[in-house]
């Protein structure tokens, strides 16, 4: 600790607080609320070369910005010193008397009458020329990254389309081919062929629907359908992948779901088949069981959940963030034993998403996982 | 996504004449909040933020939707239809008395004034026409926003310095107010200063008022009264108010010239 009682100190801390105002590294501008400048420190004269008697009483605040800032200050930061009394960090570029642009960075605050009416604003200015340099530099990363990210996505997809003719073709020598009299050798190779076709067939189909929702081509339908036959319908198709497992597919259906809704059948059907076909791949024993309840029946729309359990290898929490991330996967492990590209929920999401709803899970490392989402669709009469 | 949720539609008021209240570019609904309580009495109030502003909802922002203000207008109309207002005092402030017109261009029956606060229908200077800028002021503009995007940011997630024993230590410290996503501040400013709508304004069959502020950057007073020349038999008030807002800046003024309108 230094010594604060020597005599030089002392006779620094006894200077009027005058002047500490003037000379603070700080510049400090009151204003009317119309902006009028009423006092401004010697330090911002400094700052700008502006004569404080070419301010005081002469300029408004904002005929100090740049042409834009005045028109952020116009629609931005005037308005929320109105309403919010104060202003947090905003980068305002000073134009100076010699024209040059010195960038700052301002804090506000609004002085108010006891009645609450504004009397004056107080501005803090800071030299924020490193800074703004920096944070320049952090936005110019992030663009590039966001082009890159971009760019990899377009490729996938252009990629998945070329391979997509091909695969259409193996396919449909494979289905001709099954005509031909073969032997229980090649009737075997064919089979591998024609479900190898297939599954390649499903990930390009990903790839490419990845793309089309990562270009914002989506359109919800709002058609009348059934949601309990759905999710009926949904388990059903996917017993016989159960019961290849040996694992339970369960179902349960709340009777008061109303038997007729608007929506988009066949994306909600995509969301809930990726997550019950998820909950199989990863489950080994227990089971896999599928709810939809209703939460709430209003006259216009009624809310629905619908869930999946499973009491499968569960996610570690750390892990949770990763699995909604494109191409990514609770850990490295997961891809080479348990297949697919890591599409399959970021997909779901942006489903729900456009849904206006969030796609929510609850999972215990080796104790299973559960997802839900909420969903208000309207009825028929409603619309 | 309802309609209401999308664009975080609130009403207030006992009133039954349906009032409508629609903020410009760089805020969100707050801004009306010196205006709306004296209207509560006599009418119902409709408040809501344009998609991508304020707590509307950021999912429902649409680049290709939103890169007219026509995709604008017909989020009012929706919410119009939702709630079944009749006979509609719209009242929209800057770029938000454009939307207001092509609203009204759309569905005439639909409102009964429109109540123009600040309103420009092409902000940059053309031949014989002077809006107040150059189309390089607009890409300054663009830049500027830029440097605030940190800044802009931290609105948007404010939550990040939390602080456990004062909850509301964080709010205070940051913009709470007109908060919205960068990358959709840039767009929303691109399409604003980009919008010319002189060609629409003589379409309007709704009576308008105008409400022009002294010393306005944005609007110019030549452009206040550009509007009102082109506006079939609409009143243009010169206010003593400066700068941009006067809903907020003078709410008094601003009240008195509303109430005389609609009287």
């Amino acid at each position: 600790m230094g010594d604060t009682g020597s005599p030089l100190v002392q006779s620094l801390l006894d200077e009027d607080v005058e002047e500490a105002y003037e000379h603070a590294p700080a510049g400090y501008v009151s204003t009317l609320p119309d902006g009028t400048i009423v006092k401004a420190n010697a330090t911002f004269c400094a700052w700008t070369g502006f004569a404080r008697e070419t301010l005081v009483g002469q300029r408004r605040l904002q005929d100090l910005f740049s042409l834009p800032g005045r028109i952020y200050y116009e629609t931005h930061l005037g308005p929320l010193l109105a309403m919010q009394g104060s202003l947090n960090e905003v980068a305002v570029d000073v134009l100076c008397a010699d024209e040059r642009k010195l960038p700052t960075m301002i804090n506000a605050a609004q002085k108010r009458s006891a009645a609450g009416e504004p009397i004056l604003n107080r501005f803090t200015f800071f030299n924020a020329i490193d800074r703004r340099r920096y944070e320049q530099q952090l936005l110019e990363a992030r663009r590039a990254a966001q082009a890159a990210a971009q760019a990899k996505t377009e490729l996938l997809a252009m990629l998945s389309h070329d391979i997509r003719s091909p695969l259409g073709s193996i396919t449909a020598v494979a289905h001709i081919l099954e005509t031909a009299p073969l032997g229980a050798e090649q009737r075997e190779a064919l089979r591998i062929l024609k479900s190898s076709a297939a599954s390649i067939l499903a990930l390009v189909e990903e790839v490419l629907e990845h793309s089309a929702l990562e270009a914002g081509a989506i359109t919800l339908r709002a058609e009348p359908f059934d949601p309990q036959a759905l999710v009926r319908e949904l388990v059903q198709g996917l017993q016989p992948v159960a019961r290849e497992k040996g694992i339970p597919l369960e179902c349960e259906i709340d009777p008061r779901v109303p038997a007729t809704l608007l929506g988009d059948r066949v994306k909600l059907a995509q969301v809930l088949g990726n997550l019950v076909g998820n909950a199989l791949k990863f489950t080994e024993r227990g089971s896999v069981r599928v709810a939809l309840e209703l939460l709430e029946a209003g006259e216009r729309q009624a809310r629905l959940r619908f869930r999946v359990t499973d009491s499968g290898i569960g996610i570690a929490e750390e892990a949770l963030p990763r699995i909604f991330a494109e191409y990514g996967q609770a850990h490295d492990g997961i891809a080479p034993r348990y297949g697919g590209m890591g599409l399959g929920l970021a997909i779901a999401r942006k489903l729900l998403h456009a849904h206006g709803t969030e796609l929510e899970v609850r999972s215990r490392l080796g104790e299973g996982s559960e997802f839900w989402f909420d969903l208000a669709l309207r009825r028929p009469s409603a619309a | 996504m309802s309609v209401l949720q999308r664009n975080n539609v609130r009403c207030l008021g006992s009133g039954s004449r349906p009032m409508l209240f629609a903020h410009g570019f760089g805020c969100d609904q707050n801004m009306w909040r010196f205006i709306t309580p004296a209207f509560e009495a006599s009418h119902r109030i409709v408040l809501f933020d344009h998609v991508g502003s304020g707590k509307s909802d950021l999912r429902a922002y649409d680049r290709r939707k939103y890169s007219q203000l026509q995709g604008y207008a017909a989020d009012v109309l929706e919410i119009c239809r939702e709630l079944a207002l009749e006979d509609v005092v719209f009242v929209g402030h800057s770029v938000s008395a454009m939307i207001g017109i092509l609203a009204a261009i759309a569905e005439p029956r639909r409102f009964s004034k429109l109540v123009l606060v600040g309103p420009s229908p092409c902000y940059i200077d053309d031949e014989g026409y002077r809006g107040g800028f150059a189309r390089k002021d607009l890409e300054e503009l663009l830049e500027f926003m830029d440097a605030n995007f940190l800044g802009w940011a931290g609105a948007v997630a404010p939550k990040i310095m939390g602080n456990a024993e004062r909850p509301d230590l964080a709010d205070e410290l940051t913009n709470s107010f007109c908060r919205t996503d960068p990358d959709i501040a840039r767009h929303f400013a691109r399409v604003t200063f980009m919008s010319d709508n002189r060609a629409d304004l003589p379409k309007v069959q709704v009576p308008c008022l105008v409400l022009q502020c002294s010393q306005d950057i944005i609007a110019p007073t030549e452009v206040g009264e550009y509007v009102h020349r082109h506006l079939p038999g609409s009143r243009l008030v010169l206010m003593r108010a400066t700068g941009h807002c006067p809903n907020l800046s003078a709410p008094e003024e601003t009240i008195e010239a509303m109430r005389s309108f609609l009287q």
